[in-house]
C-alpha cells in the first residue's frame, strides 16, 4: 500500500520535472517532422519512380520514429530516475517519510514504481504518435509497432531501475555515465559472449563471461528493426512468443536490480 | 509514569575513509524523557542534536548503545504509528497543495478516506492555513511551510513528537503562533521532543531540559530546578581600596568601576557577610536586589565550560 502511495507521488513530481516535458515535446515534434525527412529522403531516388516509393517512406518514418524514441527514452529513464533518492535526501524529504511506517524497500519500490509510470505516460504518448502517423501514411493501423514500443519502454524501466540502484551507492555524474556504459554494453552483450568463447586469455574469458552475465542483453528488447522492414504488417504475428519472453526477461531484471537496491537501502543512513 | 524516550549509551561514531581517523558525533548519552514531558534538547550547532534525533527515528544507525520510543526498540515500524518528526527546514512535494499533502502523508499511515478528510480539514485550519488550501506549496512563504510541516506531524494524531528547530527563521507572529501550538501539544498531554536554538520559547514551554555539547550530556533537569540557582546582585558605593579588596575575595564576581562596586554572590550566607562587610566599612549599600538566572546564562555557562571545538574535529556531515 505504501509503495503504491509513495509511486503515486514520484509520478506527480516526474511528470512535471521540465526535462521531461522539454524531451517529451522535443520528440513529438521530430516523430511528426520524420514524416517530411521521409518524403525528402525519398525525392530524387530511384525509388520515387517506382511503386515501391510509399513503402520506403513509411519505413523511413517508422526507422527515424524509432531512433528518435530510443533518444529519448534513454535520457528520460536515466535524467527521471538518476536524482530522485538524492534529491529527497538532501531536501531532507526522506526525513517525513521513512520517519512514518514506511519500510525502506517500500520507499525503494515506490520511486521505480513511480518513474517508471512517468516514464509509461512519456513512451506511450510516443507511440501513439508514430501510430497516428504511420495510419496516415497507410490508411493502416499497424497495432504490432506497440508491441516494440513496449520493448523499448521495459528496456528503459530497466535503465531506470539500474539509475535509482546506482543513486544509492555512486555520486550523481558516475550513476548518469555508468547508466549509458550499461546501455552500450548492454547492446553488445552477445559480443561478449563471442569474446569468451574466442579468447584463449582465461581472465579474459572470465571477463568476457562477467560482462555477458551481469549486464542485461538490451539488445534482446530491439525488435524494431523487423517491425521497420515489414512489408505487409499482417504477416507477423502478434504479439509474437518472443515479445512475452523478452519482457519477462526484463521484468525479472528489473526485480533482480530492485532486491539489490532495496538490500543497500535498508542499511544506508540517510 | 513510563518513559517515552529512554536512551542507554547512544554512540555514533564517523569514520573518514579519506583522511583516516575517527569522528564522535555523539558520545555515550544517556537520557529518559517522561510520557507527557515536553523536553528541550540543547546545544550549539554541531553538538549532535540532529544526529541523536536521527538514530531515534531509524534514519540512521547507532555505532553502540540502545533506546527505545514508546517502549519500543528504535526502528520499530509500529511504534512509528504513533510519533512525528518534523525537520529543520523540510522541503515537501511542491507540486501538492497543503490539503494534498496531508493526504499523502495520512496514507503513508494507511488512514481511511472518512479519517484523513476530517484530520485534514481539523489540521488546516489549527495551523491557520485555511486561506491558502488552494494554493500548491510552491507558493507558500517559509512560515506557511513550517506550518503545513507541523500540521503532517500531527496528521496520525502522535504520541511522542521531534521537532528540530521549528521556529528557525520564522517572523514574529508565525513564531508566536507556533509557540502557542506547541503549548497546546502539551495541554493535550503529547510527549514533545524539542530541539531549539530559541532559549527563551525553551525555558517558557519545556519542563526538562539537557544540553548536549561536542556530543557528550553536558546537564540535564527540570527548567524550574536549573534556573533555581538565582543570585543576588548587590551595589555600594564610597568603599576604601582595603574594603573593595575584601569583597572581591568574598564574592563569587564583582566589577568595580569610577567608585561604585557591583557584587553578583550565589550563596545566601556569603551575601550576609558581603553586606555586613560593606557596612563595616563605612561604605554606601546602593542596592540588593533578587537576580534570576536565564536558561541562556545556563546554556552558555555550560557550553563555555568546556574548550573550545577545534575546526578538524567538527562534524562533516549531519551537522546541527
Amino acid at each position: 500500500m505504501n509503495t503504491w502511495v509513495i509511486a503515486r507521488g514520484t509520478f506527480g513530481e516526474a511528470i512535471r520535472k521540465r526535462i521531461g516535458l522539454y524531451v517529451l515535446f522535443t520528440t513529438l515534434i521530430f516523430i511528426v517532422l520524420s514524416q517530411l525527412f521521409a518524403s525528402l529522403s525519398v525525392q530524387g531516388s530511384i525509388a520515387s519512380k517506382t511503386a515501391q516509393s510509399g513503402n520506403v517512406e513509411v519505413t523511413v518514418i517508422k526507422s527515424m520514429a524509432f531512433g528518435i524514441i530510443v533518444l529519448a527514452g534513454l535520457v528520460l529513464s536515466i535524467f527521471l530516475s538518476f536524482d530522485l533518492i538524492p534529491s529527497d535526501v538532501d531536501k531532507k524529504t526522506i526525513y517525513t517519510i521513512l520517519s512514518k511506517p514506511v519500510w525502506r524497500w517500500q520507499y525503494v519500490l515506490g520511486k521505480f514504481v513511480g518513474t517508471s509510470l512517468a516514464l509509461g505516460v512519456n513512451i506511450a504518448l510516443m507511440g501513439v504518435a508514430l501510430l497516428v502517423l504511420v495510419f496516415l501514411k497507410t490508411g493502416q493501423l499497424e497495432t504490432p509497432l506497440l508491441a516494440g514500443v513496449l520493448l523499448l519502454y521495459l528496456q528503459f524501466v530497466l535503465l531506470a531501475g539500474f539509475s535509482i540502484f546506482l543513486s544509492l551507492v555512486v555520486s550523481r555524474n558516475i550513476n548518469v555515465a555508468v547508466c549509458f556504459a550499461i546501455y552500450i554494453m548492454g547492446m553488445v552483450s552477445e559480443f561478449w559472449q563471442d569474446v569468451a568463447k574466442a579468447t584463449p586469455v582465461p581472465y579474459i574469458q572470465w571477463l568476457a563471461k562477467f560482462m555477458h552475465l551481469a549486464i542485461p542483453n538490451i539488445y534482446n528488447f530491439n525488435v524494431t528493426n523487423s517491425l521497420i522492414h515489414m512489408q505487409n504488417w499482417r504477416e507477423i504475428p502478434s504479439p509474437s512468443q518472443d515479445v512475452f519472453l523478452v519482457a519477462l526477461y526484463g521484468i525479472l531484471w528489473c526485480a533482480v536490480v530492485m532486491v539489490l537496491a532495496s538490500a543497500i537501502f535498508s542499511r544506508k543512513e540517510v | 509514569m513510563a518513559a517515552a524516550i529512554q536512551i542507554r549509551n547512544l554512540t555514533k561514531e564517523y569514520h573518514n575513509v579519506v583522511g583516516g581517523g575517527n569522528f564522535t558525533a555523539v558520545d555515550g548519552l544517556n537520557l529518559t524523557v517522561e510520557t507527557g514531558q515536553i523536553f528541550g534538547f540543547l546545544g550549539p550547532n554541531g553538538a549532535g542534536k540532529t544526529t541523536t534525533i536521527k538514530m531515534l527515528l531509524g534514519l540512521i544507525f547507532p555505532t553502540s548503545g540502545e533506546a527505545s520510543l514508546l517502549g519500543k526498540p528504535i526502528g520499530d515500524i509500529q511504534a512509528k504509528n504513533e510519533i512525528a518528526y518534523l525537520p529543520e527546514s523540510p522541503y515537501f512535494y511542491d507540486y501538492m497543495t497543503g490539503p494534498e499533502l496531508l493526504d499523502f502523508y495520512g496514507r503513508l499511515f494507511g488512514l481511511s478516506e472518512k479519517v484523513r478528510r476530517e484530520r485534514i480539514e481539523e489540521l488546516i485550519d489549527t495551523v491557520g492555513l485555511a486561506h491558502a488550501t488552494g494554493r500548491t506549496l510552491r507558493q507558500y512563504s517559509k512560515g506557511m511551510l513550517q506550518r503545513i510541516g507541523i500540521a503532517q506531524a500531527l496528521i496520525n494524531d502522535p504520541k511522542l513528537l521531534f521537532f528540530d528547530e521549528p521556529t528557525s527563521g520564522l517572523d514574529p507572529v508565525a513564531h508566536i503562533d507556533i509557540r502557542n501550538l506547541i503549548l497546546r501539544l502539551k495541554d493535550q498531554g503529547k510527549t514533545l521532543f524539542l530541539s531549539s536554538h530559541q532559549l527563551s520559547d525553551v525555558e517558557m514551554v519545556c519542563d526538562r531540559v539537557a544540553i548536549i555539547h561536542k556530543g557528550v550530556l553536558r546537564t540535564t533537569g527540570h527548567v524550574s530546578d536549573l534556573l533555581a540557582g538565582s543570585q543576588m546582585c548587590i551595589v555600594a558605593t564610597g568603599l576604601p581600596a582595603d574594603a573593595v579588596a575584601k569583597l572581591r575575595a568574598l564574592a563569587d564576581k564583582m566589577d568595580d568601576e569610577d567608585g561604585q562596586v557591583t557584587i553578583w554572590e550565589s550563596d545566601v550566607n556569603q551575601v550576609d557577610e558581603i553586606v555586613d562587610a560593606i557596612r563595616a566599612a563605612k561604605g554606601r549599600l546602593v542596592s540588593l536586589t533578587p537576580e534570576r538566572r536565564s536558561l541562556e546564562d545556563i546554556f552558555i555557562e555550560t557550553v563555555r565550560e568546556t574548550a573550545p571545538v577545534k575546526p578538524d574535529e567538527r562534524p562533516v556531515a549531519h551537522e546541527d
